[in-house]
């Protein structure tokens, strides 16, 4: 799976959890959960479970710590498909 | 150095599923997920710990310049608890966080202070949750100014003293909090 095929399964798995439907729409790289999304904190385990689910993998403690913008997340997705 | 977070338990019990697969496991030592369990009100006891684990977390982004996701890197142990009221512990990484946190009906609020400052001195205010908070804020408080400093984090400025103190918002829902030394 490719960088642009993950940011896409990702705004999929995102799109519940935000109000921000501007942000939404313009959605890349740069995108922070919480300051573009207004992702409220006890809602990014939510992400975080719903990206296990549907990359099939699982996120480390250390993993999670990191992923509050696209970017990080999908260099994370990436990595764990890719050491799969 | 403190922190605040506010829970709205009505909004809490619609925004988030603390029962599905694996979500405690995520946030949570295997302590806390005890203590929940254990508890006469779970729901209850799932956001008092998680409001000690943000507030304490919100004087640690602020010394260190971090942002980081680790909440169950956040061992909380509660000493005393009430109907009413919490207090308790936060560690992380070697370093403690004291809690107070006060329970209501329908949200639970908690301060986090890094050293063992009496919680009497600290200041303060709740207020609904609204766009335009920090002008009736200052409205409504002639002696104060909340403002933020070059790096945006908020400030409250004595209009009295000349002095600043460092001051946490905390907002979900309808409720709004804001607490200064």
């Amino acid at each position: 799976m490719d960088k642009t095929e993950i940011t896409q399964e990702l705004a999929t798995i995102i799109t519940p959890y935000t109000e921000e439907k501007t942000a939404l729409e313009s959605l890349d790289e740069n995108t922070d959960f919480i300051a573009d999304l207004k992702i409220n904190s006890a809602n990014l385990v939510d992400i975080i479970l719903d990206i296990e689910e549907k990359f099939s993998i699982v996120i480390d403690n250390d993993s999670m710590a990191q992923m509050l913008t696209v970017k990080d997340t999908v260099r994370i997705i990436q990595n764990k498909l890719n050491a799969g | 150095m403190l922190g605040n977070d506010v829970v709205d338990l009505l909004l809490a019990k619609t925004q988030s599923n603390w029962r599905r697969k694996n979500y405690l496991a995520k946030v949570f030592t295997d302590a806390e997920q005890q203590e929940i369990w254990e508890a006469e009100n779970p729901d209850l006891m799932v956001w008092l710990l998680w409001s000690m684990k943000e507030a304490a977390y919100k004087i640690l982004n602020r010394s260190i310049e971090q942002r980081f996701y680790n909440p169950k890197a956040f061992a909380c142990q509660i000493s005393k608890l009430t109907n009413y009221s919490s207090k308790g512990l936060v560690c992380y990484d070697g370093k403690t966080f004291y809690s107070n946190s006060k329970i209501h009906n329908d949200c639970v609020h908690t301060i986090a202070l890094s050293t063992q400052h009496p919680v009497k001195t600290i200041k303060s205010y709740f207020g609904l949750n609204q766009a335009n908070y920090v002008e009736l804020f200052n409205q409504n408080h002639q002696s104060f100014r909340l403002q933020k400093n070059n790096q945006g984090i908020p400030e409250m400025l004595n209009l009295c003293s000349k002095t600043k103190s460092v001051a946490s918002i905390s907002h979900h829902g309808k409720y709004l909090f804001i607490t200064h030394l």
